[in-house]
């Protein structure tokens, strides 16, 4: 059965240019960067180049680009190489962050911090909460830039020239793992710190990601072993995941302003013809800071994982939530604060620049003849 | 005397020996070729090269007894012992050899008294097994230094002597017990994806069922994780069969219907008499005799007395329920010494709690019940669910996933 792919928050296909490229350091280049041999260098120069093409990709620089192993270590390294700082030991994030920012500062409270979470009304957060929040004790301030589950964009430029006003001391950390691939234009303000990317979410290979740094912002490293990557994060690179990670970002600026518009075209369709068709649907989220291609729709009288599983049947994956935790029946927090009723089911539909017109108007067909068949009680094949 | 080389070069075999079985008088050529079988199929699994024959009151099987072989034959049923063994030339000397061998070479540590046991099974053998005993018993001795205790020895070294087979061992292992699976006949279990159903097929299988499994899933309703979680669990029951038929009913159908017209605190007992119904008409179709249920009295609102004997009126065939009595800390126990218990934990959606109230009905009167059935009209609808049940054959190979 050919899918339409509607689950690219979780997961996109990697682009066929990302691979050609990539297969190449899994044959004849695969020298170790930090030889001085021809071949060391070689491999060398193309990790330099692909930390300028994500440098590009997020845009806003100057930054020194550390790789790491995703978009979780990435924002594990932010936060466990800032707090505490010196005596600050004071956390803000917001309530709904990811768990890669959300657990571990989880972890961090468990180890004597401090940790503020700031309320985020109708999915995007309380600028005013952050501000009475901040004080000289803040050691870092984490936020997510789009929501990965119900896909608002955060006030990032305000929250960090409010932080950096009151605590000028304050590491100011961006989760971008969700942006990067949405956003024309991400806009990080020059106040941020450090931002947190992944590869896998823009095409490129799972297992890369990379936190951009601010010249002159300090963070510690977590790893000890080695002198790669400034001993920011010591261990002989991932070189083909980075070349790929490199490749995908300079995709990603070539095609990026199409993009976007296509995908804020096709969810504005999807979500149109979702609402005018089915009955009792809502969907969360502060309809004005939407980003393009992400959004939940909350569902009454079905349960997530049913309609789900009834979608995939007809032929269209999309998922529950963040797919990070599937398994678990609750709405998250973040679909509670963004309006989700209770007892109410929620999909998360989420575009990518392969998706089609006539794959949007055949998603929202079947998700309304599925919604229709879980009320009637009649799904069973 | 035979040299240390010929020690070493020894031919090293398994025997087998059969309990229960003796019982069964004239059925014991059938009892027995039945244990075979299945020591052959376990066999096969397992090993590449290997031979069973029969021998008086044992199976002997020619393969090297590693630990795993040793460990996956004595789970099977109808073995009340099994020794590996050590083949000697049906001479004093060639045995004497190879039983100061084992007591030097093999004993374990802390030893203090042994004893040796001779059986005679070839008559012919001009020293019979008393002066066997004290012939090879005193070069022991005198071999080890170890004191004879023939009440209640550390260590004991068996010898059988029986023409080309005639072997020394020095352990006997207790076996899985019960009937060979397949002597009792036909049995279609019920198997949910819980602790209770596999261990309730297990005891089934020792009292020597032969079974099939049928599942009844409610996808999607359930996940298809629950599924494939059930056919994990077909792997430990199926391992000890030549084949195990898995049988995938989707039932989420028939609990739609029911949903729509029955009351809600009835749905429990509807769905499982609907199941028993189903598995009934399936077991007919695979000419099984009984079904089998992991059904504990009073574990749950479907299992108090009044709701299984409604839901048992639903049967045209007996059930049996071998964990009826069974406290959840017995079952467990058992589910973790056959291995089924770290799968049966993994959390899965159950199709019995599908659309069912918080508080199911724990008494219900079956007219009451024929009512409901009869307002829903579902008969016709479990014949094509059963129509459209799939048949699953794991495959079976490698390593006992019970050990």
């Amino acid at each position: 059965m050919k899918y339409i792919y509607l689950d690219n928050a979780a997961t996109t296909p990697v682009d066929p240019v990302v691979r050609d490229y990539v297969l190449g350091f899994l044959s004849e280049e695969f020298g170790n960067p930090s030889s001085a041999h021809v071949l060391g260098q070689r491999t060398a120069a193309v990790i330099e180049r692909a930390r300028k093409s994500v440098a590009e990709a997020v845009g806003s620089g100057p930054w020194n680009v550390y790789f790491t192993s995703g978009g979780t270590e990435a924002d594990n390294l932010a936060l466990f190489g800032t707090v505490p700082r010196g005596k600050r030991k004071k956390v803000i994030i917001s309530a709904i962050e990811h768990p890669a920012v959300g657990e571990a500062c989880g972890h961090l409270e468990s180890k004597g911090i401090e940790v503020v979470r700031i309320p985020a009304p109708s999915g995007v957060l309380d600028t005013l909460a952050l501000s009475s929040s901040v004080d000289d004790d803040t050691a870092a301030v984490a936020l997510i830039h789009v929501q990965n589950e119900i896909g608002t964009v955060q006030p990032i430029a305000c929250a960090s020239r409010m932080v950096r006003e009151k605590a000028p001391k304050a590491h100011f950390h961006v989760d971008a793992v969700q942006s990067m691939g949405q956003l024309e234009k991400l806009d990080i303000p020059y106040e941020v710190d450090s931002v947190a990317v992944s590869g896998h979410k823009i095409h490129g290979l799972k297992g890369t990601g990379a936190l951009l740094v601010r010249p002159g912002a300090k963070v510690r490293p977590v790893l000890f072993g080695g002198e790669q990557q400034d001993g920011l994060r010591p261990g002989t690179e991932n070189v083909p995941g980075i070349a790929g990670m490199g490749k995908a970002c300079e995709l990603l600026v070539e095609k990026r302003a199409a993009a976007s518009a296509l995908m804020s075209r096709l969810s504005r369709e999807l979500k149109e013809r979702i609402v005018d068709s089915i009955p009792d649907v809502m969907i969360p989220g502060d309809e004005d800071r939407m980003c393009p291609a992400t959004f939940s729709v909350g569902v009454k009288d079905v349960m997530s994982e049913v309609l789900l599983r009834v979608l995939q049947t007809k032929g269209v994956i999309a998922s529950a939530g963040s797919a990070c935790h599937t398994g678990n029946n609750e709405p998250s927090a973040a679909l509670v604060s963004a309006g989700l009723p209770g007892g109410w089911g929620a999909v998360r539909f989420s575009l990518s620049r392969n998706n089609t017109e006539d794959e949007i108007e055949q998603a929202a067909r079947l998700l309304s003849e599925s919604v229709q068949e879980i009320r009637k009680g009649s799904v069973a094949v | 005397m035979t040299s240390g080389s010929d020690r070493a070069d020894s031919r090293r075999g398994i025997v087998m020996r059969w309990g229960e079985l003796f019982l069964k008088g004239q059925n014991r050529s059938f009892f027995v070729k039945v244990f075979r079988r299945n020591v052959g199929t376990v066999l096969k699994r397992c090993c590449e090269d290997f031979c069973v024959s029969r021998g008086q009151g044992r199976l002997y099987v020619d393969v090297e007894p590693g630990r795993q072989v040793v460990d996956s034959l004595r789970r099977v049923f109808g073995a009340a012992s099994i020794s590996p063994v050590w083949y000697v030339r049906p001479d004093v000397d060639a045995i004497r050899d190879m039983a100061v061998h084992l007591a030097v070479e093999k004993r374990p540590p802390g030893v203090r008294t042994f004893r040796i046991t001779t059986r005679r099974v070839d008559k012919s053998f001009e020293t019979n097994s008393t002066r066997m005993n004290t012939l090879i018993g005193e070069s022991v001795r005198l071999a080890t230094g170890l004191g004879v205790d023939l009440e209640n020895p550390d260590f004991n070294i068996g010898i059988e002597i029986a023409g080309d087979r005639t072997f020394v061992f020095s352990e006997k292992i207790s076996g899985a017990g019960g009937l060979p699976t397949g002597v009792s006949g036909k049995g279609l279990l019920m198997l949910s994806g819980g602790i209770d159903s596999p261990v309730a097929g297990w005891l089934a299988q020792k009292r020597g069922l032969y079974l099939s499994a049928v599942h009844f899933h409610s996808f999607p309703y359930t996940s298809e994780a629950s599924q494939k979680k059930v056919l994990e669990l077909a792997h430990y029951l199926g391992w000890h069969q030549k084949s195990l038929e898995l049988y995938m009913v989707p039932f989420a159908k028939v609990q739609e219907r029911l949903k729509k017209k029955v009351q809600p605190e009835l749905l429990v007992v509807l769905y499982r008499r609907s199941m028993i119904r189903i598995a009934s008409a399936l077991a007919q179709r695979l000419r099984a005799q009984c079904l089998v249920t992991g059904e504990s009295l009073g574990q749950v609102a479907s299992q108090t007395l009044q709701n299984m004997a409604s839901i048992e009126k639903a049967s045209t065939l007996g059930i049996i329920r071998p964990l009826i009595t069974y406290d959840k800390i017995e079952t467990i126990e058992l589910a973790r010494n056959i291995g089924s218990y770290e799968v049966s934990v993994q959390p899965h959606d159950d199709a019995c709690s599908v659309f069912v109230p918080r508080h199911p009905a724990t008494r219900t009167e079956i007219e009451d019940l024929l009512e409901a059935e009869e307002k829903a009209a579902v008969t016709g609808m479990e014949k094509e669910v059963l129509d459209n049940a799939e048949c699953i054959r794991p495959e079976f190979s490698g390593k006992d996933p019970g050990l």
